[in-house]
């Protein structure tokens, strides 16, 4: 396919072999180009669109990130059907076809070890919120600081209790915050115990996710594919040991193995 | 097997923004996304590669 200087080669993924983009081409003028045996999966944008400056704009602008980022994960996953993919990250773009092609070539060794790592695998999602005010309620009676601070607050005089129920409020604040961590660490533990691979992510905030639960713990598993059921029986487990805590598990897949893909900005750069 | 698997998969803007942008996300408000600053490096004009500026300083601030 020919470039126009208007353009720019956004790349979406790379396979190790022939990917049949026929059933995909209607969503975006899609194209690979082969480099070696591997394929870079890619498409022609307008360099007007995807330049520093116009992406700084449109990244603001939600219709258009929403867009383009639902594109660039509906081609992936179209591609991923059918072939081992090493993703790429949203707007991965290449001036020319040469420099691309240098990437490939620069980084040939790794690509190949990754989609040999990655074939007959899966990424899956899972992130666990916390309902404080359940997580809060669920300490009465069975944390032990607590328990002591209730007994004291029971026999106290009306300000002595006073003061004892605010410090109960604390208490119960530096309990919990003990506690997310710690359950989190077990879910992720357990949770890993029956993947491949594992990789713990930040946690978005509340202004992100807009739930009124808190997010905590946002982690990646890689499993053999279609051994997601292994993955589900242990989220199921933990869903019942930790629903009286307040804890709300999310475990979202097959995704592209963005996570198990160690091919970060500094290695694209070096092309 | 892998079809059945999507449908049951909840994609929202966020699990997608969550995996293919750099590093993160934030949102200003209740409806409006915006990414913070997305990072834009020219490679001796040889390669061009987005990614969004770390909110690590959210997280570690704001958390």
């Amino acid at each position: 396919m020919t470039l126009s200087d208007h353009e720019l080669i956004y790349l979406y993924c790379v396979t190790g072999e022939t990917p049949d983009l026929r059933e995909i081409t209607s969503l975006v003028n899609l194209y690979w180009i082969a480099h070696r045996d591997l394929c870079a999966v890619v498409s022609n944008v307008p360099e007007l669109e995807f330049n520093e400056k116009a992406l700084h704009q449109n990244v603001n602008d939600l219709e258009w990130l929403k867009l383009k980022v639902m594109l660039h994960e509906g081609v992936i996953e179209s591609v991923m059907k059918r072939q081992t993919v090493v993703p790429f990250k949203f707007a991965t773009l290449f001036r020319h076809q040469d420099n691309l092609t240098t990437c490939l070539e620069q980084n040939y060794e790794h690509l190949k070890t990754t989609l040999l790592n990655l074939k007959g695998r899966e990424e899956w999602g899972v992130k666990v919120y916390c309902d404080r005010r359940k997580l809060h309620a669920s300490l009465a009676g069975v944390d032990d600081p607590l328990i002591q601070l209730d007994r004291e607050i029971a026999v106290a005089m009306p300000g002595k209790a006073f003061f004892l129920k605010k410090q109960r409020e604390d208490l119960v604040r530096t309990e919990a915050d003990r506690k997310v961590i710690e359950y989190s660490q077990d879910c992720f533990e357990r949770l890993s115990e029956g993947s491949l691979k594992a990789h713990l992510n930040a946690c978005l905030p509340g202004e992100v996710t807009s739930q009124k639960e808190e997010m905590i713990l946002n982690a990646a598993f890689l499993i053999e594919a279609l051994k997601h059921s292994v993955l589900k029986g242990a989220v199921h487990k933990l869903e019942a040991d930790y629903e009286d805590k307040g804890l709300r598990f999310d475990c979202t897949g097959p995704w592209p193995p963005y996570n198990f893909c160690q091919f970060s900005k500094e290695s694209v750069i070096h092309a | 097997m892998h079809n059945q698997a999507m449908q049951s998969k909840d994609v929202t803007l966020l699990e997608v923004l969550d995996r293919v942008l750099e590093k993160g996300v934030v949102v200003a408000g209740d409806a409006v996304i915006s990414v913070a600053d997305v990072d834009l490096i020219y490679v001796g004009l040889r390669v061009l590669l987005s990614s969004v500026e770390t909110m690590e300083r959210l997280w570690s601030g704001g958390g």
